[in-house]
């Protein structure tokens, strides 16, 4: 009964107090047996609860009235002696207080009387009520409670609740134990070695009655002080102790890696001061074993250490492991000597110590020590949740280690003991997806630098998942997301065209804009062709065939998933976008470079390995225009004497040199036909480069792009002479300065050259920017140019602002005269496309609103309808404008 | 009685254009493929007097078109709407067309119901919406006589001119806004 303390002690001390208000707390019991006398109207007094529990078996042979009187008298004698006093426990006392010394430091223990003595000894010497039913022992622990409630609890609580110094929670302890140590006292001294009247089995009872009285101190200790508190002034110990003891150091860096290198027993704690470990394990271990001693220990204590030591091992594997990715990765096996040397160690030394207090106890002796099997089966389960959590950090750091891929090769040997299992596989795919999406599919990443992370991305799954499923499963969203991207097929198109060469010298394959590495790719690729992957499934004799993993997906193909350059390509659905852009990029570089073609003819034929032959004749044919055209060029210039200055029949000197790409027209991406007079002089000789042709190549006829091609300009001003490589329309606009006429030095206005060349104003104008920036020109008013003859000191001050100027229009320059038309040109033309799709639409199947009208060109155009509902509508608009259109309640009809 | 007759044939029509989906799913790949081809390319060359559309909901398989009458005949000046339905067989087999406006000719019948050889047994692949297109609207001006669906339009074509017109006009009503 007396066991379960809290619920059935607080009943009767409830009764008690309602008669009795003012001895709830402090008062104590009585001590006389006499009271009852007093308090016969109280059902259950204290003092008469014992008493009866002794009058029960009385004999009736006895006098009852004169032994009730003597045994009373003994009673009061004993409880007198035993009672412990009204005031908290002296802290002063102790870990070595003798008996001595708890008699003279502790005021209130008195030297028992003899008479004393013998009144305790006849109260329990008695056999029918000895062992821990005696009535003066129950008696003893109802005091105790008292004592304890009233005074040893505040004082602990207080001690917990205070300032948090160091060690505080040994002042905790501390208190408890000094407490138990003198509730426990009279029961070894006085109460248990006279208890027992059969000496056989004095050892025995001794042992049970401290046992049990022991038992019952712990459940009120545990029960009536706030666990949550306890625990958490625990763990707060702990945990900054143990993770000296472990070597964690938070700062960062500082974890001193060679010192582990070649950790074992020996040099364990090389890295750090060992006599300051042995004080923080001693330290844990006694705070332990006090924990345990003062009945706070048990499970809950286990759980908080365990609780402490589980977060310790996330701790440890985070500070000491993060950012270590060197390959061969060392780190498993680091961790693993980690737990066996110190974390196991310092675990089993904390329960080992739990355990001393228990066994020392209930007598019984075994150790962890003991069970071999247990002790290596345990720290391997401990070495494996380490690989786990290892594992956890790498899957956190993944992004990073993609980012800074192959120098983070380590990282990704270390996740490959991590991915063993579904659940593990499903956790890094989960998590670095998400990782994916926030940190790299946002507008603020650049095309190329999230293909040059999907191709670091291709390649450090290869090597973590040859399988290719979990790359399989994180590319998804992010090939999604880079068919959304306009410039992708750009990007990867002018990565492959890449220059190789420079890629391998600098050693840094990235820049900013050029995916280099794809080049570098694609004359690797070569050496994987061969093999028909399809037939993989059916080789027979494939004696290291192995099945599907488990959580591939149900439309997952086996790919090469080491093919950088395949997953680039199939990207897209149709390899259509891919070819068209590759052949306008092809277009664009073979229209400007002069230089030899042997990369683009590599090029060209490694992607024809990929696509086959035919869906890469139109770019075979660009190629061999332009290889074509030297030979008909010198042909031509030989059959019409191009080459003999002066040879003119005009008797002109000056003929300019001029060379000629003749492209197949059909096989070329739409070219920009911006057309304008081109100075005399050219004219001249194209009509007759234009005449050689026709009779080299019978019906056949050259129709000229003017805006496209390379002029080397020579301007010899007053005083300087400037030779420069321009555009034709650039040379036009500043060859129509010259003349003789009107004032010198030459000016003209933008409407004049507008009107002499027929040129578009944009070509104009920017031609006009161009010539400024390169100080030829200047404009003296607004659209009013003026050359610069001879250039003022001025002028040279300008320098700067003329050079910054000049690359701006240099770029801009470019940007405009690329010599294949951009997207949105080509969109622009298709709009009259749409039109026609619009009025037959609207011609057949009568009135529609906008919605219906997106929605129809949406899927009866080949190749989709690229502009969203406002720009149709803006254009519908315009429509209406134009009287072609009636647009009322919403539907656009046609105006027949 | 003949309005009745014009109702008819539609929802027949529709049943036919939608052969069942399983036996020939790839056929309706390679069918789409087709027209979407013959719609930019009538789209582009945009006749005078004749064009189609597809109709809407995502199923090229139901054209709308319109053709004009030819000038110097009965149908000057009038329009008139065809509906097409696509059989997944197409270009192997030949589309149901139908006329939807009530049309008085001879090769027509009052449901709306054709008599052309091209669309019967003359049908070959090389044929298109075009080409049919195009037929339909000489056809309305040179009308096969020698097989008439509408007996007293062939009758009436040579003896009557008068009467033709005025059987023409009072047949031919615009369905545009229906």
């Amino acid at each position: 009964m007396m066991a379960n303390m809290p619920s059935s002690s607080t009943r009767p001390k409830r009764a008690f107090s309602s008669v009795f208000p003012t001895a709830s707390r402090s008062g104590k019991l009585s001590t006389q047996a006499s009271t009852v006398k007093v308090t016969q109207l109280v059902p259950e007094s204290p003092s008469s609860r014992y008493h009866s529990a002794f009058q029960t078996p009385k004999s009736p042979a006895f006098d009852a009235a004169k032994d009730q009187i003597q045994w009373d008298h003994t009673w009061q004698a004993a409880t007198t002696f035993l009672a412990l006093p009204q005031a908290p426990i002296d802290s002063k006392f102790s870990e070595g207080s003798s008996r001595h010394n708890l008699r003279s430091g502790g005021h209130w223990i008195k030297n028992p009387s003899s008479k004393d003595m013998r009144a305790m000894a006849s109260l329990t010497h008695d056999a029918r009520f000895s062992g821990v039913t005696s009535p003066l022992i129950l008696w003893y622990m109802d005091e105790v409670r008292r004592h304890f409630l009233a005074w040893t609890k505040p004082e602990a609580t207080k001690t917990l609740h205070r300032d948090r110094h160091n060690g505080w929670i040994f002042d905790f302890l501390r208190t408890l134990q000094n407490a138990q140590k003198v509730y426990l006292y009279p029961i070894f001294h006085f109460l248990a070695p006279v208890s027992a009247a059969d000496p056989d089995n004095l050892q025995a009872k001794n042992l049970q009655i401290q046992s049990r009285f022991r038992r019952d101190l712990h459940a009120l200790v545990s029960y009536s002080l706030p666990q949550s508190d306890i625990a958490e002034a625990l763990s707060t110990h702990i945990f900054a102790e143990a993770s000296v003891v472990l070597g964690i150091d938070w700062s960062e860096g500082a974890f001193d890696d060679d010192s582990l290198d070649d950790i074992g027993p020996e040099n364990l704690r090389t890295s750090e001061d060992p006599s300051q470990i042995i004080h923080y394990r001693d330290s844990i271990l006694t705070v332990m074993q006090m924990t345990e001693e003062v009945g706070l220990g048990g499970h809950n204590a286990q759980r908080v250490f365990a609780e402490v030591m589980d977060l310790l091992m996330t701790d440890y594997v985070n500070c000491a492991y993060a950012r270590k990715w060197e390959s061969p990765s060392s780190v498993p096996a680091r961790l693993r000597t980690w737990i066996e040397h110190r974390f196991a160690k310092l675990i089993l030394e904390a329960l080992e110590c739990l355990r001393k207090t228990e066994t020392s106890m209930r007598g019984d002796t075994g150790s962890f020590y003991d069970n071999a099997d247990f002790m290596t089966s345990t720290i391997d389960k401990w070495q494996e949740m380490g690989i786990e959590r290892l594992g956890r950090l790498r899957v956190d750091e993944l992004f990073s280690v993609i980012v800074e891929w192959d120098a983070s090769l380590g990282a990704v040997e270390d996740l490959k003991q991590y991915v063993t299992n579904p659940i593990t596989r499903l956790h890094l795919t989960s998590s670095f997806s998400k990782a994916i999406s926030q940190r790299l599919l946002q507008p603020g990443a650049s095309t190329a630098e999230i293909l040059q992370i999907y191709i670091s991305l291709i390649r450090a799954f290869a090597i973590l998942d040859p399988k290719g499923v979990l790359l399989d499963r994180i590319a998804r969203p992010l090939r999604r997301y880079l068919r959304d991207r306009d410039d992708t097929v750009k990007v990867i198109v002018s990565g492959l065209l890449a220059d190789v060469e420079t890629a391998d010298e600098e050693h840094s394959p990235m820049t900013p804009e050029v995916l280099v590495e794809l080049a570098v790719e694609l004359s690797r690729a070569i050496e994987l062709t061969g093999h028909d992957e399809n037939d993989a499934d059916f080789d027979w004799d494939d004696m290291d065939w192995v099945p599907d993993p488990v959580d591939a997906g149900p439309d997952y193909k086996k790919i090469k998933s080491s093919d950088v350059i395949g997953s680039m390509i199939s990207l897209f659905d149709s390899k259509d976008v891919f070819i068209k852009e590759f052949q306008n990029v092809m277009g664009e570089r073979l229209l400007k470079r002069e230089l030899d073609l042997d990369k683009e003819v590599r090029v060209l034929e490694l992607l024809k390995l990929r696509f086959g032959e035919s869906s890469l004749q139109s770019c075979e044919v660009m190629l061999r225009d332009v290889l074509d055209s030297k030979r008909v060029d010198s042909a031509i210039r030989r059959e019409q004497q191009l080459d003999q200055p002066g040879s003119d029949s005009e008797g002109n000197v000056e003929v300019p040199e001029m060379h000629a790409k003749i492209l197949s027209r059909l096989f070329w991406p739409a070219l920009h036909e911006d057309t304008f007079s081109v100075p005399n002089e050219i004219a001249r000789v194209r009509q007759r480069y234009e005449q050689g042709f026709e009779t080299l190549k019978q019906s056949r006829k050259l129709t000229w792009l003017d805006a496209l091609g390379q002029v080397t300009v020579e301007l010899d001003l007053d005083d300087r002479v400037i030779t420069d490589d321009v555009q034709t329309w650039q040379a036009s606009v500043i060859y129509a300065f010259q003349g003789s006429d009107g004032p010198n030095p030459q000016t003209r206005t933008v409407a004049q050259l507008i009107e002499r060349l027929e040129m578009e104003e944009a070509l104009v104008r920017n031609a006009l920017t161009y010539w400024v920036a390169k100080m030829v020109l200047r404009e003296s008013e607004k659209d009013t140019f003026t050359v610069i003859e001879t250039l003022s000191p001025d002028d040279a001050g300008e320098d700067q602002a003329q050079a910054a100027m000049a690359a701006a229009a240099e770029a801009e320059s470019n940007a405009a005269m690329s010599s294949v038309k951009s997207a949105e040109d080509v969109a622009m033309e298709k709009m009259k496309v749409f039109w026609q799709f619009i009025v037959g639409m609207l011609t057949n199947q009568g009135a529609m609103p906008l919605p219906r009208i997106v929605m129809m060109l949406r899927f009866a155009m080949p190749g989709g309808f690229p502009f969203g509902d406002e720009e149709l509508k803006d254009f519908l608009g315009r429509m209406v404008e134009e009287g072609k259109l009636d647009l009322s309640g919403g539907n656009y009809r046609l105006i027949a | 009685m003949e309005d009745i007759q014009n109702t008819a044939p539609r929802p027949q029509n529709m049943a036919e254009s939608k052969p069942a989906p399983a036996t020939c799913k790839a056929d309706i790949q390679s069918v789409t493929k087709r027209l979407q081809t013959e719609l930019m390319q009538l789209m582009m060359s945009s006749t005078p007097g004749v064009s189609a559309f597809p109709d809407a909901d995502g199923n090229l398989l139901a054209w709308t078109g319109t053709i004009t009458g030819p000038a110097d005949t009965y149908y000057e000046g009038l329009t008139f709407k065809l509906s097409f339905a696509f059989p997944a067989t197409y270009p192997y087999n030949p589309p149901t067309v139908i006329f939807k406006t009530p049309i008085y000719h001879p090769n027509v019948d009052f449901s709306g119901r054709i008599c052309l050889d091209i669309l019967k047994d003359k049908w070959s692949a090389v044929y298109n919406v075009q080409s049919v297109l195009l037929s339909l609207q000489s056809l309305l001006g040179e009308p096969n006589n020698a097989s008439p669906l509408n007996g007293q339009a062939a009758e009436l074509w040579d003896k009557d001119p008068a009467e033709y017109k005025r059987l023409v006009l009072a047949r031919h009503r615009d369905i545009d806004e229906e």
